[in-house]
C-alpha cells in the first residue's frame, strides 16, 4: 500500500479562518469544513470500504450503499473488485429486465476476484401464466453471470412448489472450465429433483451442501469425478440421498455434516462400513447410519446428536470409546446429566468441549464422585463454552467450578483433585441479557470481559440461543488469579 | 538506546527503539541510517497525534511484526472484525483525533493501528443509507441527473433483496 505524502492540512486553523468572515454563521463555517475522510487518499478509502462490507450482510447491498454517496466513492468502490465478490441474484417476474442489464454489470465489477453468488428464486406467489412466462425466460443472465471465470461459492436457493426450481436448474448452464469451490443448492419442493445431472456439471470441487433435496437417482459415473475432491459435505433434509455410495466417491472428505436424511432405499447398505480415511470433523443427526462402522482414524471434532432423556444411545458411546483420537466435542444437543457422565466415560482425552450448563452439569466437572464417576470429568479439558441458563444454573455452581477447575494449578493441587491434568485456560460464558442481573452480572463483570458473541457453528448451532446472547470471556493463559469470587 | 523523533511542530519524543520500531517507516529509516543520536523529523505528524501513537506502539511493543508478505486485499485475506477491548478504549477518541491517528498510521506505516482506525470508521459507516453518510461526513452529493437515474436504479433492485 501506498502511502500518504502529502501533508495533511490541519482543520483547526481553517475553521478558525473561516469564522472571521463576515456574513457566514459559525456553524455555517463549520458545515463548509471537508471532512477529514475528504482528504483520505484512495488507498485509506478503499481500506474502508473493504472493512465496511467484511463478513457484514449484506455485504452487497452495502458495497451499493458506499457507491451512491458520491462521485468520488462512486468511482473508488467500482474499481475495487473484492468489494462485489457477493452477489445476490432475486429472480423475479417483476424485476427480469433490470435483473437482466444488472447482473451483468455487478459482476462486471468483480473483475478477476472470484465471486460468491447467491441465486434466489420464489414461485410460492405466481399464478400459473406468470409461472409458464418465466419458465419462458430461460433467465438469459443465469447462463451471463455463470460465466465469470471464478467462482468461490454458488448458492442456489430455490422456493416453492411449482418447479420453477427445476425449470431454473436446468437452463443454468455451467460454463465448462468454470472453477467452483463450493456448491450449496437448497430447496423446498417436494418433487423429485434432477439435480444429479446438475452437480456433474462441475469440474471437481471442494465443498458441497445440499439441503431439501429429493433424489431422483443414485449417483453414477459421472458424479464420483465430480465429486471425488469433496473435502467439505452438508446434507440435510434430503429424501433418498445414498449415503453409503455417496461416502464410498469421497476418500478425501474432512468435514462431514448430515443431518435428518431418509433413505428407505437404502436398507440394503446398513452394513457397509463408512471407511473415511482424512475425516476431521463429523455432525450427524436425525439420521440413521451404521455407528460401529464408521471408520475415521483422524476425527477430532464431533458434534453429538440430540441425546434425548430416555434413550441410551449405546451405539454412539461405543463409537466414542473406539474412537480415542477425538480432541474437542459439541454437546449443545445434550439433554440430560446422564448423557454427560457417559460423555465423561467415553471420551475422557476432549481438551475442548462446548455444552449449555444444563442442570447438573457445572457440578459434574466440578464434583465428580457426586455422580459415581471414580476420574475427574474431563481431566484433559483446558477450553469450555457454556450457555447459563438461570432456571438451572444458579451462581455459586459457576463459582465453585471455577475454584475447581480454573484457578492456576497449584490452587488445585492444593486444594482440589490432584487428578485434573490441567486447569482450563479458556471459558466463555454465554447468558441472555434478561438473566445479565444480580450475582450473575455482579460474578460476570468482576471476572470476565464482554466480548462479542463468537459466531462460528459451534454457537450458533445450539437451537435455545439467539442472537441477543452476550458473551463473556476468560481466556488468558494462566490469567485465572484474579478470580473475585 | 532511545530514538528520538520530532513532530511536524517542533516537540521532541524521545522513546525507546524497539517502541518507535513498531513504525516500519521509522524501522527502514534506523536501517538506513545505523547508529546515530541524530533526530528522525517526522513532517506529517503533530505532537498530540504522536503521543497518542506511541501510546499504542508502547503498549504494543511485544507483538510480532507484521512480515510485509501477507496476501492483498484481493485475495482471501485473513482478518478478525473484532477490536481487543484495550484497542476500543485507545481509539475511543474524538473524530478529529480518530482521523489524524488513521493518517499518522498509513504515514508511519503501522499497519495494526490502521486496521483498528479503519475498523472503526467502518463500524461508523455500517448500517447507514447514503444519506447519512453523506451528513455524518459532510460530504456533497455531487451526482449529475444521468448518474443519480442509474443509482435510482441499481437501488431499487439492491435494496430489495
Amino acid at each position: 500500500m501506498s502511502k500518504v505524502r502529502k501533508v495533511w492540512t490541519r482543520r483547526r486553523p481553517a475553521k478558525s479562518s473561516l469564522v472571521h468572515n463576515r456574513g457566514i454563521s459559525k456553524d455555517e463555517q463549520l458545515e463548509r469544513v471537508p471532512h477529514p475522510i475528504q482528504r483520505y487518499c484512495d488507498d485509506i478509502l478503499r481500506l474502508i470500504f473493504e472493512e465496511c462490507v467484511y463478513e457484514n450482510y449484506p455485504e452487497f447491498m452495502i458495497s451499493v450503499r458506499l457507491s451512491h454517496v458520491c462521485r468520488r466513492w462512486r468511482m473508488l468502490t467500482i474499481s475495487t473488485p473484492s468489494l462485489w465478490r457477493k452477489v445476490t441474484f432475486l429472480i423475479s417476474p417483476s424485476k427480469e429486465n433490470t435483473n437482466s442489464s444488472l447482473a451483468e454489470v455487478f459482476i462486471a465489477r468483480a473483475k478477476h476476484v472470484p465471486v460468491d453468488i447467491r441465486i434466489y428464486a420464489n414461485d410460492n406467489y405466481l399464478g400459473s401464466d406468470r409461472l409458464a412466462a418465466m419458465q419462458a425466460l430461460k433467465s438469459p443472465y443465469l447462463h451471463r453471470i455463470l460465466s465469470v471465470p471464478s467462482i468461490d461459492a454458488l448458492d442456489v436457493r430455490l422456493h416453492g412448489i411449482k418447479k420453477l426450481g427445476e425449470s431454473i436448474i436446468n437452463n443454468m448452464d455451467i460454463v465448462p472450465n468454470t472453477e467452483i469451490r463450493s456448491l450449496t443448492v437448497y430447496s423446498n419442493e417436494n418433487d423429485k429433483f434432477p439435480l444429479d445431472a446438475f452437480i456433474a456439471k462441475f469440474l471437481p470441487m471442494r465443498k458441497l451442501c445440499l439441503v431439501g433435496i429429493t433424489f431422483g437417482s443414485i449417483f453414477d459415473g459421472n458424479l464420483s469425478l465430480t465429486v471425488a475432491h469433496l473435502v467439505d459435505v452438508t446434507i440435510a433434509n434430503c429424501f433418498y440421498f445414498p449415503l453409503s455410495a455417496f461416502l464410498r466417491m469421497t476418500p478425501a472428505v474432512r468435514k462431514l455434516s448430515i443431518t435428518s436424511c431418509y433413505n428407505e432405499n437404502d436398507a440394503g447398505h446398513a452394513n457397509d462400513v463408512w471407511d473415511l480415511p482424512a475425516l476431521h470433523s463429523l455432525e450427524i443427526d436425525n439420521t440413521e447410519v451404521p455407528w460401529e462402522l464408521i471408520k475415521c482414524p483422524q476425527l477430532v471434532q464431533f458434534r453429538t446428536p440430540v441425546l434425548w432423556k430416555d434413550k441410551d444411545y449405546v451405539d454412539i458411546w461405543r463409537f466414542l470409546t473406539k474412537t480415542s483420537t477425538i480432541r474437542e466435542i459439541n454437546g449443545t444437543l445434550i439433554y440430560c446429566p446422564q448423557h454427560f457422565i457417559s460423555l465423561a466415560n467415553t471420551a475422557p482425552q476432549i481438551t475442548s468441549l462446548n455444552a449449555p450448563a444444563r442442570p447438573e452439569f457445572l457440578e459434574l466437572l466440578t464434583n465428580p464422585h457426586d455422580f459415581g464417576l471414580q476420574e475427574p470429568a474431563f481431566p484433559n479439558l483446558v477450553r469450555l463454552t457454556t450457555r447459563l441458563d438461570e432456571r438451572t444454573t444458579r451462581p455459586f455452581a459457576l463459582e465453585n467450578f471455577i475454584r475447581a477447575r480454573c484457578l492456576p494449578r497449584d490452587h488445585i493441587l492444593s486444594t482440589m483433585d490432584r487428578r485434573i491434568a490441567h486447569p482450563l485456560e479458556a471459558l466463555t460464558i454465554l447468558i441472555p441479557p434478561s438473566s445479565f442481573k444480580g450475582r450473575w452480572k455482579q460474578l460476570l463483570e468482576a471476572n470476565f470481559i464482554r466480548t462479542t458473541l463468537p459466531s462460528n457453528d459451534d454457537i450458533t448451532y445450539d437451537p435455545e440461543m439467539g442472537p441477543e446472547f452476550l458473551a463473556w470471556a476468560k481466556a488468558e493463559k494462566h490469567g485465572w488469579d484474579g478470580f473475585s469470587i | 538506546m532511545p530514538v528520538l523523533l520530532v513532530t511536524s511542530d517542533n516537540e521532541q519524543f524521545r522513546v525507546e527503539k524497539v517502541v518507535a520500531q513498531r513504525s516500519v517507516l521509522i524501522k527502514n529509516m534506523l536501517e538506513d541510517v545505523g547508529e546515530s543520536d541524530q533526530p528522525i523529523p517526522l513532517p506529517n505528524v503533530t505532537a498530540p497525534v504522536l503521543k497518542k501513537v506511541l501510546e499504542y506502539c508502547d503498549h504494543h511493543q511485544t507483538d510480532p511484526l507484521p512480515t510485509g508478505d501477507e496476501p492483498s486485499a484481493d485475495e482471501s485475506r485473513k482478518r478478525t472484525t473484532d477490536i481487543s477491548e484495550w484497542d476500543q478504549k485507545f481509539i475511543t477518541v474524538d473524530q478529529e483525533m480518530l482521523f489524524e491517528i488513521i493518517l499518522a498510521a498509513n504515514y508511519l506505516d503501522i499497519k495494526p493501528l490502521l486496521d483498528v482506525g479503519c475498523k472503526t470508521v467502518a463500524n461508523m459507516i455500517k448500517g447507514k443509507s447514503p444519506e447519512e453518510i453523506r451528513k455524518l461526513f459532510n460530504i456533497v452529493n455531487d451526482f449529475t441527473p444521468e448518474e443519480e437515474a442509474q443509482i435510482k436504479k441499481e437501488n431499487e433492485w439492491a435494496e430489495d433483496r
